[in-house]
């Protein structure tokens, strides 16, 4: 699960009461902890206990993106149908009102992306405010980016719709099948060959679907059960793994996949099923939305970092893991590098 | 991953909010089994809905929540079972019911949370979108409910163009549709309300045709008439569906003062259920004449002598003097009729009796409860309205009973010091309907058919002077007359929105 092309967060719900949703993440440029909760945002310091700024935000933050520099960070409201976008380093903030859902957002530079999908729709919000929409094929569902174009995923037709984000327009449409539930692009190893690839995981058909993106053609890996969600190791990562290695979560096989290669391999069994992955430096952690706990991954084990989660309300940052602790309402840390 | 749950949650929503049918003595009890019975949690769930919904039409709102707590419990521990199983369409299809629970219970930001995580899992599912469409339906959310409502539909047509149908893909098909219509009329928009005609029309076209006769055999054998939000088997649906449909049209046409079309699609309800209580009103407001109309209110107030908007259509015809005397027949809806003829003939002591007859049999009916406030509040009795004693900054839409109560106690000044420090605290909040303006100002009005009128004449920026209904801020100042009757005297502190 990577955190510049969002998915929506599932609460954990109980019969009787609600639970505040929240949704972190980590600006790189910044070096700040952004927190949106219970109609804020708020920017920690790297340690979670210096509060930089705060500023008003969002009722049911839903989604949250980060910029490739780290400066912007875009959160949705899917209920209320908003989006904030948030200066990391000042904490100040640009609000706009969607025609309708927001589902998922990614960051091309400093324009953001939003996916509107009860209009088919794609809405580009530049740095200056100015809105352009893309219309795209029925349930518009994932997004992501590469260096040159941006890509949504069309959930009802199973479809890939490659977007040139300067002129807003629909450049390429390849049919790859239905049942999409993760999209991640991958681009190329520094000094390696050139062309990036996209990965599609198809969970209820059992497969991931990889894009070479250079000349939209696809072919289909057949993995596991419900492969659910994917991440790789960043090629710059300070990791015992190899970069560039991908990790895909299965939680009807109780499993995560990881080899340097993409396909079948020995699985890692984490305690709970799992169905998202996230990476940073501070390591690899899979995340059981079903019980709302999570893992890091150490090796082939699997250690308990903290339960009761919803599956936002945690960030992988260069030094350590923070959950949100309501009570204080700071960050916490759990565990370092 | 396939989703092979035995009921998978397909759901209808209600006709219109305003628009709520009483279910039979038959229909509760088979729900109420269903609910308690083990089995299938699937199945409880939906009785479980299908009881909210009854209660709702009753008016019985405490006895609902309950209801739908109950179906958000079992979807719940039926996800986390799943889960632990691993088995990811039975914790997709969970997670839609808990939607569906939590909508019906208000929690629109959590219902849509995990909604969403159905989705997720089961993007792709015929089936799974419904309840997505109609509970956001539900909630006014009607650009999702559209949204939602067009994926549905899409993935239905496609499992119906290939090859050979069943009779259940069909009917989920027409319901995916009938959500789809739902949700465009909640836009009062004209091209979506065409849109959404179309739709209707196609569905009953559909209902009517040979692919499906086999099924309307079976049905006219069975003398079936149960009709479900969440229908689960395909008569069920087929009934339902029908029931809807019509209703849904005839609404349309009784809107676009359609009388004779709007009649026409009542009696197709009619058709297939005699005594359908909102097909009754439904032609009572469409009647060419008194002696017509008297006869659908009565018929429609035997069927369901609880609904709230056709006790106040009877109240008004016989305001009217054309209604016929009221007969105590032993029926429910014959002692309704009786009491709101004896509050209009200012009997009220008698007024008093019938009521707390019914309520004896009935305790948390809120219809009820607001004709006895009525006759006690005409008759100088009553009860203290309830933000007295327990107040707030802000009073959140206060019952017509506790307005009636509250204006009694102005108009009788029984009001003491400390209550009327309490008032002078409290702000109050309302969708307010306004008479025409007196210039370009508001001035009075009704609140839940409570007369109202402002202290001086107001304006309030950005809303013109000819809105009718809006959302007001208030403070209650005391008691005056309109007309000759009591009325509430207000403070304005501002309009929100229109409701």
């Amino acid at each position: 699960m990577m955190r510049n092309a969002i998915a929506l967060a599932a609460l954990l719900l109980c019969a009787e009461s609600a639970r505040a949703e929240i949704a972190m993440a980590w600006s790189s440029s910044a070096k700040t902890i952004v927190v949106a909760h219970d109609g804020r945002i708020d920017g920690f310091d790297r340690s979670g206990e210096r509060k930089l700024w705060s500023v008003a935000g969002l009722a049911n933050p839903s989604g949250i993106a980060v910029s490739d520099d780290g400066d912007s960070i875009a959160i949705l409201d899917g209920y209320e149908d908003r989006v904030a976008i948030v200066a990391a380093a000042r904490g100040t903030v640009q609000s706009y009102e969607t025609p309708n859902t927001p589902v998922a957002a990614a960051f091309f530079g400093r324009d953001l992306w939003v996916v509107l999908r009860d209009q088919s729709r794609v809405r580009r919000i530049a740095a200056n405010g100015e809105v352009a929409d893309v219309e795209v094929v029925l349930d518009p569902a994932l997004i992501a980016v590469s260096d040159l174009f941006v890509y949504v995923y069309s959930r009802s037709e199973g479809v890939l719709q490659e977007i040139d984000p300067h002129e807003a327009k629909i450049t390429r449409v390849l049919p790859i099948g239905i049942n999409g539930t993760d999209l991640e692009v991958q681009l190329p190893k520094p000094g390696g060959p050139l062309g990036a690839k996209a990965y599609i995981c198809r969970g209820p058909a059992k497969k991931v679907t990889v894009v070479d993106l250079v000349l939209m053609k696809a072919f289909d890996v057949t993995l596991g059960a419900v492969p659910m969600d994917i991440a790789f190791v960043p090629w710059n990562a300070q990791l015992s793994l190899e970069p560039g290695t991908p990790f895909v979560a299965d939680p009807a096989r109780q499993a995560v996949y990881a080899s340097a290669h993409l396909g079948p391999s020995i699985p890692i069994r984490p305690p709970t099923p799992v169905d998202r992955v996230t990476i940073a430096a501070s390591g690899i952690f899979v995340f059981d939305s079903g019980g709302g706990t999570l893992y890091r991954v150490e090796g082939r084990n699997c250690t308990r970092i903290a339960s009761d989660l919803t599956p936002l309300a945690f960030v992988a940052t260069p030094d350590a893991l923070f959950t949100w602790d309501a009570k204080t309402r700071k960050p916490v840390s759990h565990v370092t590098r | 991953m396939k989703i092979v749950a035995a009921l998978i949650a397909i759901l209808l929503t209600c006709v219109a909010h305003a628009q709520t049918r009483i279910a039979s003595a038959i229909e509760i009890r088979q729900m109420e089994e269903a609910a308690r019975e083990g089995g299938d949690p699937g199945a409880r769930i939906a009785a479980y809905i299908n009881l909210g919904d009854f209660r709702i039409a009753l008016n019985e709102l405490a006895a609902a929540e309950r209801d739908f707590k109950s179906a958000l419990e079992i979807a719940d521990q039926q996800r986390i079972d799943a889960w632990r199983l691993r088995d990811m369409g039975q914790y997709s299809l969970a997670c839609s019911w808990m939607g569906v629970a939590l909508g019906r219970l208000n929690r629109g930001p959590e219902a849509f949370a995990i909604l969403e995580e159905a989705v997720r899992y089961a993007g792709n599912a015929r089936g799974i979108w419904n309840p997505y469409s109609v509970a956001m339906y539900r909630l006014d959310r009607e650009e999702k409910g559209i949204g939602t409502g067009r994926i549905a539909v899409a993935i239905s047509e496609r499992s119906a163009s290939s090859g050979r149908v069943s009779d259940h893909v069909l009917l989920e098909l027409n319901i995916d549709r009938f959500a789809l219509a739902q949700a465009l009329l909640l836009t009062e928009k004209e091209e979506a309300e065409n849109e959404a005609e179309q739709i209707l029309l196609r569905i009953s076209e559909s209902l009517e045709s040979d692919k499906l006769a086999a099924l309307r055999k079976s049905l006219s054998k069975k003398e079936a008439f149960e009709i479900f939000t969440a229908p689960t088997t395909d008569a069920g649906m087929y009934l339902s569906l029908f029931n809807r449909a019509h209703m849904r049209l005839a609404w349309l046409y009784e809107k676009r003062k359609l009388p004779q079309k709007a009649a026409a699609e009542y009696k197709a309800v009619l058709s297939r259920r005699s005594d359908e209580p909102i097909a009754l009103s439904g032609l009572a407001r469409v009647a060419a004449s008194a002696e017509e109309r008297d006869k659908y209110l009565i018929l429609s107030l035997d069927a369901n002598p609880f609904a709230e908007d056709v006790v106040n259509d009877y109240v008004e015809h016989v305001a009217s003097g054309k209604a016929s005397p009221a007969v105590r027949t032993g029926s429910v809806g014959s002692l309704v009729r009786l009491a709101i003829q004896q509050i209009h003939a200012n009997d009220l002591r008698r007024a008093q009796e019938t009521l707390k007859g019914l309520l004896e049999a009935h305790p948390n009916n809120d219809v009820l409860w607001t004709l006895l406030s009525r006759a006690e509040v005409a008759s100088g009795a009553g009860a203290r309205p309830s933000f007295l004693d327990k107040p707030a900054d802000l009073v959140e839409a206060p019952t017509e009973t506790d307005l009636l109560a509250v204006l009694r106690l102005f108009a009788n000044k029984a009001l003491g010091a400390e209550d009327l420090a309490t008032m002078d605290r409290m702000e109050f909040r309302s969708d307010a309907v306004f008479e025409a303006p007196a210039g370009e100002a508001f001035e009075r009005g009704t609140i839940h058919r409570v007369p109202f009128r402002f202290q001086s004449r107001a304006k309030f920026r950005g809303i013109p002077a000819t809105a009718r209904q809006l959302r007001i801020v208030y403070r209650i100042l005391g008691a005056t007359t309109i007309d000759g009757n009591d009325a509430l005297l207000l403070e304005p502190v501002r309009a929100e929105s229109e409701p």
